[in-house]
């Protein structure tokens, strides 16, 4: 009896390890980039982001600006779609949606890098230059990636909706549509919130589909023109890391920037945690007046 | 079913009730003729004497089918457009819709013959699609009374297809312009090349451009190490976090950082496993054990998440009854849990391989990016030993935009070839594709097993 439990606690200690294993490469990764990066950061953040090795604000805009073009052009097809698969589509479409949603979730970033570069950025070219590489082909790159996330999580949402609230403004007359638009998306609004921003720390640390549409790097000033050529931090360090030689300067601003994009991303994850703690508290306090 | 619905098929469309929708039909059917042109040419073009006289039998079959394709669209859009205006009636604006989407259809295949293509084809699935809906709601009563109304319906409808339509069109599209270049040899052969950027071109000969076997079984082989490592972990972790845990502070503590792990973007644990297995510490170089455990810190979350799900949707009346017969709890998840919720784990494992099959910049970083020349694969033992590039699909297919954008200044043979390597790109790029498509279908139907099990349906 007592080696069965010796066991138990054996198998239970192993599997508290394997819980922890994740705890743990999140330290090693953060912590390598600041043993390696910490000059550079501490640098950035004491006398601005312009100083230093690197100018690393443009890099930084520039990312957000990408990001958040293509998390709005994902926004705007993914939500509708989420809201007809929620409530306008019969089963038989949403048991095809819904798996396409899964597939092109995961699917290879390159391909679609590829195919932006493909469809737009030298079919764009035929107009005058050689290859029109612009933000605006980076946002409809990043609008096609966040798509599938923003729809599947949205639409989750909106079916976790009670059907108490639908029947109850359907028998006040309100007809389906002003029924998705007063209720229900005023309902599901954390969740798609919740979407729309993990899609957007996505977005940010998206590096293929980017890499593919951008060109290679050039010194570019901030400027909010969707037509000029643009910069990311992914691409920064994604082309900088065989450029530079092992331990110069340049190769240990990539570890800061890989920082910088770290805490850009951990941001954006922590806001998504504390919208879905306030959503937990809301539906306990719902139950409880229930 | 009112018999009326029944009658009124295309030729009662026709005859036409109301004037407008004989205006909208006519002017559909203008459009439809307007797309078909190219194709109508084209295929002039090779029936006329000469074309019979050059082309051998599968060319001319390659091009009938062609030009077949080329008209299909005009069937296309005039099928969308008759189904849309018979369930919808909205008329004016809708025709002009079409018709504007009829020219863009044209103006397209002029400039890109293959995009003109995927448009079709998509315009096709749409189609289907359509019908496939209306047969069944046919009957049924229309409740949405106003104009504005149905337009945000037909709006909503657009972009639920969009999704479909995106994963087919960039399918077909690849298909497409791959078609050319897949052949046995190619599936087959084991020599690769590729190049550095913009550097060096002499990986890429004229004659030959080598297979992409030696790609794809690069790909299976780190994602398969990546497993490895990722699954037991992953697997330990989802038990521990389902079963073990109680709820407080250190398990959202875990949970937490599950979650910054899965947030981490793949650049930086790129850099980091460059930074320690491929020059710093550990200075393997490029490698597969490298290039594996930086991808297995990618999948994990991924694996933990859904291995957890699938535990948690084990009814808890297994357990009760494993209990019940005095079965400890380990004994209780691995006999009763476990064998349950194994389609489910199997499900995460497979998702974690088409992720770990579709990643790039990780694999760049770790396990190898440019050599220079043609190779031949590693044998076996040089692929698991240090500083040994593993050739993958992924970065092959990356090196063609940015030989692309570093190649704009080179030589015209230079620049040929730089263009011949990006057509294969998209032939590897079709490989990938299909594979990942397998791998994700197997996923889906485990799934669908363990739910159909699970509710006992």
């Amino acid at each position: 009896m007592n080696s069965k439990l010796f066991k138990e606690n054996f198998v239970k200690a192993i599997l508290f390890l394997c819980a922890l294993s994740s705890i743990g490469i999140v330290f090693f990764i953060v912590f390598y980039m600041i043993y390696l990066g910490y000059p550079i950061i501490i640098n950035w953040f004491a006398y601005g982001f312009e100083s230093g090795v690197l100018n690393i604000l443009p890099y930084m805009f520039d990312s957000l600006y990408l990001a958040l073009g293509g998390t709005i052009l994902g926004i705007a097809i993914g939500i509708p779609c989420a809201i007809y698969l929620a409530e306008f589509a019969d089963m038989r479409l949403r048991n095809m949606v819904k798996p396409t949603l899964e597939v092109l979730n995961g699917f290879p970033s390159v391909i679609i890098g590829l195919l932006g570069f493909t469809l737009f950025v030298t079919q764009l070219g035929r107009f005058g230059l050689h290859a029109f590489y612009c933000t605006l082909v980076g946002w409809i790159v990043l609008g096609v990636m966040s798509l599938p996330l923003i729809a599947s999580v949205s639409e989750d949402s909106l079916r976790a909706v009670p059907q108490d609230l639908r029947e109850a403004s359907l028998g006040l007359g309100a007809t389906k549509w002003q029924t998705t638009i007063g209720v229900l998306i005023p309902s599901a609004f954390s969740g798609i919130l919740t979407a729309v921003l993990l899609a957007f720390a996505n977005a940010i640390g998206e590096t293929m589909a980017v890499l593919a549409v951008i060109g290679i790097l050039v010194p570019a000033p901030i400027t909010l023109n969707p037509l000029s050529q643009t910069n990311s931090i992914t691409a920064l360090i994604a082309y900088g890391y065989q450029e530079t030689s092992v331990g110069s300067a340049r190769y240990l601003a990539l570890f800061a920037a890989g920082f910088i994009l770290f805490i850009m991303t951990a941001l954006t994850n922590l806001a998504v945690r504390a919208i879905a703690a306030r959503r937990n508290r809301m539906v306990s306090v719902r139950t409880n007046r229930a | 079913m009112n018999p009326r619905l029944r009658i009124s098929g295309i030729f009662g469309y026709f005859k036409g009730k109301r004037k407008e929708n004989l205006l909208i039909g006519s002017l559909l059917f203008i459009s439809g003729i307007i797309a078909s042109s190219p194709g109508v040419i084209h295929l002039f073009n090779c029936l006329s004497s000469d074309g019979f006289a050059i082309s051998t039998f599968n060319t001319l079959i390659a091009d009938t089918t062609y030009s077949l394709l080329l008209i299909l669209p005009s069937f296309a859009l005039f099928s969308v457009g008759y189904v849309l205006c018979e369930s919808h009636s909205l008329g004016w604006k809708l025709s002009i819709t079409i018709c504007g989407v009829a020219v863009l259809l044209v103006v397209v295949n002029y400039l890109n013959v293959e995009l003109g293509l995927t448009i079709g084809v998509l315009c096709g699935l749409a189609a289907t699609l359509e019908i496939l809906n209306r047969k069944k709601t046919a009957g049924r009563l229309k409740d949405s009374p106003t104009i504005t109304e149905n337009l945000a319906k037909f709006g909503l409808r657009l972009s639920g297809l969009a999704c479909i339509c995106i994963l087919v069109g960039m399918l077909v599209y690849v298909a497409i312009r791959a078609s050319p270049y897949i052949s046995w040899d190619f599936l087959t052969n084991t020599n690769w090349s590729w190049t550095t950027a913009g550097k060096v071109l002499s990986g890429i000969s004229s004659s030959s451009m080598g297979g992409v076997l030696g790609f794809a079984i690069g790909s299976l082989l780190l994602a398969g190490f990546c497993e490895l490592i990722a699954f037991p972990l992953g697997l330990g972790a989802a038990i521990y976090l389902a079963e073990y845990s109680s709820q407080n502070k250190l398990t959202s503590i875990v949970r937490f950082f599950i979650e910054t792990l899965a947030g981490i973007p793949s650049v930086i644990i790129g850099l980091v496993g460059y930074a320690v297995f491929v020059v710093g510490a550990a200075h393997w170089g490029t490698s597969l054990a490298g290039g594996g455990l930086s991808l297995a810190f990618m999948i994990l979350p991924w694996n933990i998440r859904i291995a957890e799900e699938s535990i948690k949707s084990v009814p808890a009346s297994y357990r009760e009854a494993s209990f019940a017969l005095g079965a400890t709890q380990w004994q209780t998840v691995r006999k009763a849990v476990l064998l349950a919720a194994l389609p489910g784990i199997i499900t995460g494992v497979l998702l974690g391989v088409g992720a770990a099959l579709g990643e790039t910049i990780v694999v760049a970083m770790t396990a190898g990016d440019a050599p220079t020349g043609p190779q031949v694969l590693p044998s076996l033992f040089q692929i698991f030993s240090f500083h040994q590039i593993i050739p993958t699909l992924t970065v092959f297919i990356w090196r063609a935009p940015i030989l692309l954008s570093f190649s704009t200044s080179a030589s015209s043979s230079t620049t040929n070839l730089v263009f011949k390597y990006y057509s294969v790109a998209l032939a590897g790029s079709f490989v990938l594709i299909v594979m990942y498509l397998v791998i994700c279908a197997a996923a889906l139907v485990a799934r669908n097993y363990l739910s159909k099990k699970l509710t006992g349906k």
